[in-house]
């Protein structure tokens, strides 16, 4: 017995040692969707819904955890108020979800649908629009299809490079941000590139882009630039440096767009010339997320788990820290501001519009 | 510390590898192989301690005095331990000699594979992760995401080649075979009742297997490491005149007796 038993606790430490060192983490962070009753959190092993008013869990999908299942892409909503998410676990199902229905025994929301054809994970949430649901893979597809889960077009469009950001829609076009810098433009009806070529920028797209009012895309890079790109054409018009790498996409509001770096600088640059409205403020911390509009403010979270308010003219009108690591964006839910933190002791923390905590929503075993 | 003096070293060199080989399509596969040799080329100095330790061991065993001790005292397990420990000091053989340059390596390998998974960084936690760990002076955001494909293969997946409709994992396969041909290839040549022979011979059946299963578990970029780790160990052994070619093929081994 002894002659077998060293060489085999030996490779049992090996590999206890290996396995520790690839285990325990998730894939990515928390991501949240309302619909102004009800919040949806893709929260690892289970998308959560958590009723608004009081912050107590409604149902969560799967009712039991599956080991192949895991969930980060922010949940998307259909017009008939399905919920469309897809996982980012070694199973990569897009799953249609109907809340409505609700399974008597689990409690879970009974699937629609489901689709299979991915061979990647989902890591960006889909873009839902009028005609139908527009879903980015990290296997470099942007798969469409319509309300019952069926292919829009005859072949998914190839973007190449891994797709991390849901497309920005103007109602007939998809831009698409890949992680392999380069930028496209898709005839949302037929799937079909509208550039000539696409655009490649100077490092990773890992955010969505913005969409400003002159026929403008805001997209930051990994670069260290925030790039304004001619949508009709796919011209660069501008590029700014920024002290640190720009991981979420930016947001536009009054010729303003808005966005943050992995440095902790917040800028704020005029749509016309890239100018910078003000002098970039600087939190405590990473600014991964998309910052929220919200009345006459701009929302947004640092990886030091700060919430940030600043006014139009860069003045900030409060900050409270929640705790974790906010990576997520802020989401606008009835009256709250919810943020979700990775490694905190609550997932989801509902602030009214000063900033002060309503309620934290932490699930049961 | 570990993270500071092993991996985050480890992996910003593969990264400056990949960068340095034109980060293209199959680069990162290079840049693995180039790196594994790379590191079996600065801890060669341990390896070749390591063949020499386990020479004068097995030299020390064949020994008249050696022989001589073990009868003696075969029924009296502490003194034969101490008449051994005396043989050892006044030869001046180490006995953990063959074991030490493993055990220094063992953190390397650790963090070699530590290294491999950070670089290839294929999801948002690990990508941010990454960022953290790049030395200024390494301007790496134009390589980033790596490009993971090399061959028939994606580096940050577990391989597999579909055959008729089954997924055959064709690197598992080639790593149980080059680690079984490196373990025997190295084994020295010992007597029958020797106990480190004994357990080297199980080493050697249970340690193909082992990366056979880690193989077709983690990303295949580790068992493109491994690969090259065994080719180049074997190659090692070779320049040193150590390859045992008797253990692999018996027939090879008793002309050489011959």
């Amino acid at each position: 017995m002894r002659k077998w038993f060293l060489p085999l606790a030996l490779v049992s430490l090996a590999a206890l040692l290996l396995s520790g060192c690839s285990t325990g983490r998730g894939a990515s962070w928390p991501a949240l969707t309302s619909d102004g009753e009800l919040a949806y959190l893709a929260g690892g092993s289970y998308v959560y819904a958590i009723r608004l008013s009081d912050g107590t869990e409604v149902w969560r999908f799967p009712a039991k955890a599956n080991r192949k299942l895991a969930f980060y892409a922010a949940p998307a909503l259909t017009p008939e108020g399905h919920l469309i998410i897809g996982s980012s676990g070694t199973t990569h199902t897009l799953f249609s979800l109907d809340p409505a229905s609700l399974d008597p025994e689990s409690g879970e929301p009974l699937i629609d649908w489901t689709f299979d054809d991915a061979r990647d994970r989902w890591i960006a949430a889909p873009l839902v629009t009028e005609t139908g649901i527009y879903a980015p893979n990290v296997d470099g597809n942007l798969y469409a299809l319509d309300f019952q889960g069926r292919p829009l077009w005859s072949e998914p469009f190839s973007a190449g490079g891994p797709l991390w950001s849901r497309p920005t829609s103007d109602g007939e076009h998809l831009y698409v941000a890949s992680l392999d810098h380069r930028l496209f433009a898709v005839d949302a009806a037929t799937g079909q590139a509208v550039w000539a070529d696409s655009v490649t920028l100077d490092g990773a797209l890992a955010g969505s882009p913005a969409l400003g009012d002159s026929g403008t895309l805001f997209i930051g890079s990994f670069g260290s630039h925030m790039h304004a790109v001619d949508a009709t054409t796919g011209h660069i018009r501008w590029s700014i440096p920024t002290k640190g790498w720009v991981w979420g996409g930016p947001v536009v509001n009054n010729q303003t767009v808005y966005f943050g770096d992995l440095e902790g600088y917040f800028y704020a640059l005029d749509t016309e010339n890239g100018e910078q409205r003000w002098p970039s403020i600087q939190p405590d911390g990473s600014v991964i997320g998309t910052p929220l509009v919200l009345d006459e403010q701009i929302v947004f979270t640092t990886e030091a788990g700060s919430v940030y308010a600043v006014s139009e003219t860069g003045e900030i009108l409060w900050s409270t820290q929640v705790g974790g690591k906010l990576y997520a964006p802020p989401v606008l839910a009835g009256d709250f501001i919810l943020v979700a933190p990775l490694e905190a002791d609550f997932l989801i923390a509902a602030l009214d519009r000063n900033g002060n905590q309503v309620w934290t929503f932490t699930p049961e075993k | 510390m570990w993270d500071t003096f092993i991996v985050t070293p480890l992996t910003n060199l593969l990264l400056w590898i990949y960068y340095t080989v034109g980060h293209n399509a199959n680069a990162f596969g290079l840049a693995i192989i180039l790196f594994t040799i790379l590191i079996r080329l600065a801890t060669h100095p341990l390896t070749r301690q390591q063949i020499k330790s386990a020479q004068a061991m097995q030299e020390l065993q064949k020994s008249k005095r050696w022989q001589e001790i073990q009868k003696k005292y075969k029924n009296d397990r502490e003194r034969l331990a101490q008449e051994q420990m005396k043989l050892y000091q006044e030869l001046g053989v180490n006995p953990f000699g063959s074991c030490l340059p493993t055990l220094i390596q063992f953190p390397i390998i650790l963090g070699l594979y530590q290294a491999i998974i950070r670089a290839l960084a294929a999801t948002p936690l690990e990508l941010l992760r990454l960022t953290r760990s790049i030395y200024p002076s390494l301007d790496v955001a134009s390589i980033i995401p790596l490009n993971s494909r090399f061959l028939w293969m994606d580096l940050g997946r577990p391989e597999s080649v579909q055959v008729l409709g089954v997924g055959v994992p064709v690197l598992a396969i080639i790593v149980a075979l080059t680690t079984y041909i490196q373990s025997k290839l190295t084994m020295p040549a010992t007597q029958p009742d020797d106990q480190s022979a004994q357990m080297g011979k199980m080493m050697s059946l249970y340690m193909p297997l082992f990366l056979f299963y880690l193989a077709i578990t983690f990303p295949s970029g580790l068992t493109v490491y491994f690969i090259t780790s065994n080719v180049v160990g074997i190659l090692q052994y070779a320049a040193m005149g150590r390859v045992n070619w008797g253990n692999l093929l018996p027939a090879l081994g008793k002309r050489s007796e011959k």
